[in-house]
């Protein structure tokens, strides 16, 4: 095919319809193995709705998810925090070494996962003497997500039009109030996005939590490599439909509110522009 | 959901200023001289905080249990279960997939775990690198219901760190409907019908272990031209297999792999849901394990660990434990109670002309580092 | 040092440079102060948990091994044979080998991320939100699950070979345990990485460029690489980056789905604080990964940065 033909919508759809085929691929087995009757995620034999039902049992599989959930939400909630002034930071001030924190955000991004974890933990036991736990994971997520907020968050910023500022001053707001009123909102997808980022991130992170967790503080992923040997039970793919399925519905609802806001949201902006 | 915003290279790093390499190099050699001086920082502390102070009051332990164990090694319903009924501990259990595994997280100490379950050869290791709390005998009268083979084993007379859990063998297991050849010894990996369908296992010493039988030199060898004829071995033998791994147990039941290096027990525990894979002991030799329960040095709670190997070796306990994850069991009491299929088991029980080639693990001290080499020349080749 | 003062202007975007305050009354607090009072705390939580933690490892890579005590490390015998270990022509091959699964995989990101990315864009109207949303959907499942469904799929008697079967090509193919099977992991796992930074920057793309280039007499395959390739280029270089850069360090995926002659430099770092027992390589191969990607990426800007930029 040449370039030529390459871009047209036909063809483009198509390639669009097979390569959501190929994401989804992986996704639909896991899925159909939810539904299996004997113990494998790797050969069917049968329907069965009683992985669902055991997974309710499952206490190990559920406190693990519990605790993915929860280092997850608190590392994206820190990071997210602290990203997000980092990168007003980077983005609203000229200031003596901003490329030097650019180099430190930049190699916490490059750095491989397997060297990551070596570090932390080196940190962890030899250096600050902490006892691994779930604080010892939970520190060592903010860490890799602080970046990914940062560069997303950052992006939105460097894009966004300082004339609204200049207006919202000269309309006399004070910085305060041009921060709350213009700067936030219009970064908020930015935002958003970045905790979005680093949310799914960190609940798939496996080679750093294996390094730093320690008692306790089992998470989803790690169980399941522990499954590894014997095959992961489809409980696991139980569990895995159902937050699919709740994922999809929040984000359904997230969609249909960031599309209604981000209307009124540009109605706002022109007026403001224009005025 | 927002539309993320162009992310170009600009954002990630800023690239505007023309002096940044040198600048970074020089940050890049401050950073490294700075390096030592907190590599010392930390050794000293370190050193300081690894004294011999006496173990606090046990009396006074939390009615908690941290537990580090193999993957599926419980009887899930019984075994932690009827000891927090008993007891009243809390047992919080966690699990690992490789005595590699487990060592590395041990290694730096400050883990938080009461009990690990190492296997012989990791329990001496961590013995030597003083990261065991010595076992208090006289908590656990239920010791003399143990097989005296095991009071006396050479990784650990008089089982001053350790309390056997299970015992097995690693041979081989294979699919012998879909494997043309006799399956007797360790050559079993040349034959035509495994060719690139095989695998074995990713752990140092077990891995030389099979070459060394297959090539009748002692298995603990620390002798450099043998362990240099097992690596070239285990490179040849590289080319016939599909990989090494020590979680062949799903893939030699979905038929990927149809003859793998295996743990006795697990391959037990396949039978289960695939009864034609086979298991066998190598007549030119294997090695046997045990694994054992450990305490690891600065556990929070040994009295309750101590609690817990007591527990253990109860003979209805043990009996059940075995009787669920059909491993080896050194509890002799038990046996009048585990099930009479898995005591005349060959396999896991062998007579005692097999269990004569069936040595343990040798404690070989640093020369552990001349299989470290060999072996990730093996890895990489 | 003045340059720290030039502050990047992205071309294309409406940002003007802070003018003078004429009301000098609202300048309270001075821009370096308020800059790096907000990059406090990211500099603090950074100064402990990545730059005192990488200089560890830095300092792991000088001391000794040991079997008994993984590391020594003393002032008075700094090591570096360990680098000189890493640098063993014997670790090429795996190392080469990184760096062509970790191209190949981003290569093949971007011949399924561009057009994918473009459509979107460009075609697929007011569903574009639900169509981002369906690329990042796969991810909030776990890792090892999904990897778990490629299993199923590339196993000898999986989907794939009863598939290739049913249309007479023969169903005994191996695809686990193979270069493929690890480059299609690869490629699976990173590629929201490649789609969401190049649908950003086609979504800004300004269309009458398009428009002018085919006025301007250009063909379609002139336009493609004259106008559409160097107006997308920042989210391409991104993209390539945040897919080549996890993928070169890559473990887990060799790991589950690769075989004996598979192995990446990840598993070998790994292999050495484990079994290899040799923490100063494992620590000095870090160290060189690290250094090999920041030199990489900073050469690679200084060649494309400025034509994209």
């Amino acid at each position: 095919m040449s370039a030529k033909s390459a871009l047209r919508p036909r063809y483009l759809k198509l390639h669009a319809v097979l390569v959501f085929l190929f994401l989804f691929a992986p996704i639909v087995i896991l899925v159909v193995f939810s539904f299996n009757r004997a113990r494998s995620g790797t050969t069917w034999t049968g329907f069965s709705t009683r992985w669902y039902s055991k997974l309710a049992h499952d206490h190990n599989a559920l406190q693990a998810f519990r605790n993915t959930l929860k280092v997850a939400s608190v590392a994206t909630v820190v990071a997210t925090i602290i990203g997000t002034l980092a990168a007003f930071a980077l983005t609203r001030f000229r200031f003596r070494g901003r490329s030097g924190y650019s180099t430190l955000i930049f190699i916490s991004l490059v750095m491989p996962e397997i060297v990551m974890a070596i570090a932390l933990t080196a940190f962890f036991k030899r250096f600050a003497h902490i006892d691994l736990s779930i604080r010892t994971v939970i520190a060592a997520h903010i860490t890799f997500c602080i970046a990914f907020v940062v560069v997303v968050v950052k992006a939105r910023m460097t894009a966004f039009d300082n004339r609204l500022v200049e207006a919202a001053a000269d309309l006399g707001a004070t910085p305060f109030q041009a921060f709350v009123r213009v700067i936030l909102p219009l970064a908020m997808p930015g935002i958003v996005a970045g905790a979005m980022l680093a949310f799914t991130i960190s609940l798939d992170d496996v080679v750093i939590t294996s390094f730093t967790s320690g008692p306790g503080s089992t998470t989803l992923p790690l169980f399941i490599f522990g499954q590894l040997k014997f095959g992961v039970s489809p409980s696991i793919n139980a569990l895995s439909t159902i937050v699919l399925l709740s994922a999809l519905t929040l984000l359904a609802i997230a969609g249909v509110f960031s599309l209604r806001a981000s209307k009124r949201g540009a109605g706002a902006i022109d007026a403001k522009t224009l005025g | 959901m927002s539309e993320p915003d162009r992310v170009s290279l600009a954002f990630i790093w800023d690239t505007d200023s023309p002096r940044f390499s040198r600048r970074t190099f020089v940050k890049t050699m401050a950073f490294a001289s700075a390096a030592g001086f907190i590599a010392a920082c930390g050794s000293s502390s370190s050193s300081g905080s690894g004294g011999t102070t006496p173990r606090s009051d046990k009396k006074a332990e939390p009615k908690a249990l941290n537990f580090y164990n193999w993957t599926a090694y419980v009887d899930p319903d019984h075994t932690i279960p009827d000891f927090q009924k008993q007891t009243g501990i809390k047992v919080t259990y966690d699990n690992y997939n490789s005595n590699d595994q487990l060592f590395a997280k041990m290694s730096q100490g400050g883990t938080g775990y009461d009990l690990i379950v190492p296997t012989d050869a990791t329990l001496v290791k961590m013995k030597h690198a003083d990261l065991l709390e010595p076992v208090d005998l006289s908590l656990i009268p239920n010791l003399k219901n143990i097989d005296p083979r095991f009071r006396t084993a050479a990784y650990d007379p008089g089982n001053k760190y350790s309390i056997p859990w299970q015992w097995g063998t690693t041979g081989i297991g294979f699919d012998k409907k879909k494997v043309t050849g006799d399956v007797t010894d360790w050559d079993a990996f040349n034959l035509a019908s495994v060719n690139g369908k095989s695998s074995f296992l990713d752990e140092a010493r077990d891995a030389f272990a099979m070459a060394l039988f297959a090539l009748k030199k002692d298995p603990n060898t620390v002798n450099e031209s043998d362990l240099d004829a097992a690596k070239d071995y285990l490179i040849e033998l590289k080319k016939k297999v599909k990989s090494i791994t020590s979680d062949y147990q799903d893939p030699l039941t979905s038929g990927e792999l149809l003859l793998a290096q295996a743990y006795s027990g697990d391959v037990f525990t396949i039978q289960g849901t695939k009864p034609n894979i086979e298991y066998v002991i190598p007549t030119s030799g294997a090695f046997s394990w045990v694994d054992s329960m450990a305490i690891p040095k600065g556990a929070p709670h040994p009295g309750n660990a101590e609690k817990f190997m007591n527990y253990i070796l109860d003979p209805q306990v043990g009996a059940t434990l075995t009787n669920y994850i059909n491993y080896g069991s050194p509890n002799k009491a038990a046996e009048k109670l585990i099930h009479k299929d898995i005591l005349d088991n060959p396999l896991i029980n062998p007579p005692a002309d097999v269990l004569a080639k069936l040595p343990f693990q040798k404690d070989i001290g640093e020369d552990e580092l001349k299989y470290s080499d060999r072996w990730t020349e093996v890895k990489t080749a | 040092m003045a340059e720290v003062d030039t502050y990047l202007p992205t071309r294309g975007t409406p940002e003007s440079k802070p003018k003078p305050e004429p009301k000098a009354k609202r300048r309270k607090v001075p821009e370096w102060l308020a800059g790096n009072l907000l990059l406090l705390p990211t500099s603090l939580w950074f100064v402990f948990l990545l730059v005192i933690p990488t200089l560890l490892v830095v300092a792991y890579s000088l001391g000794q091994r040991g079997v008994i005590e993984p590391i020594r490390f003393s002032w008075d015998h700094l090591r570096f044979s360990s680098y000189s270990q890493a640098l063993n022509p014997d670790f090429l091959p795996i190392f080469i080998r990184s760096i062509v699964y970790a191209a190949v995989s981003t290569g093949a990101c971007v011949l399924l991320g561009f057009p994918l990315a473009y459509w979107i864009a460009r075609f697929a109207g007011r569903f574009r939100n639900v169509f981002l949303v369906l690329v990042i959907i796969p991810f909030l499942t776990s890792y090892l699950i999904r990897t778990y469904g490629w299993l199923v799929i590339l196993q000898r008697n999986g989907l794939l070979n009863s598939a290739l079967g049913t249309i007479g090509l023969g169903d005994n193919h191996e695809f686990l345990n193979t270069h493929f099977a690890v480059i299609l992991g690869l490629t699976y796992g990173f590629l929201p990485f490649m789609i969401l930074p190049l649908y950003a920057s086609i979504e800004r793309m300004d269309k009458s460029l398009v428009e002018a280039s085919y006025d301007l007499g250009h063909g379609k395959t002139s336009t493609l690489f004259r106008v559409i390739v160097p107006t997308v280029a920042p989210g391409l270089i991104a993209g390539v980056l945040l897919v080549f850069i996890p993928a070169v360090g890559d473990f887990v995926t060799p790991e589950l789905l690769g075989g004996v002659k598979t192995q990446m430099i990840g598993n070998t770092i790994y292999d050495q604080f484990n079994s290899g027992n040799n923490w100063p390589l494992g620590s000095a191969m870090s160290v060189l990964l690290m250094a090999f990607i920041l030199v990489g990426v900073f050469v690679y800007l200084l060649r494309v940065g400025e034509e994209a930029l």
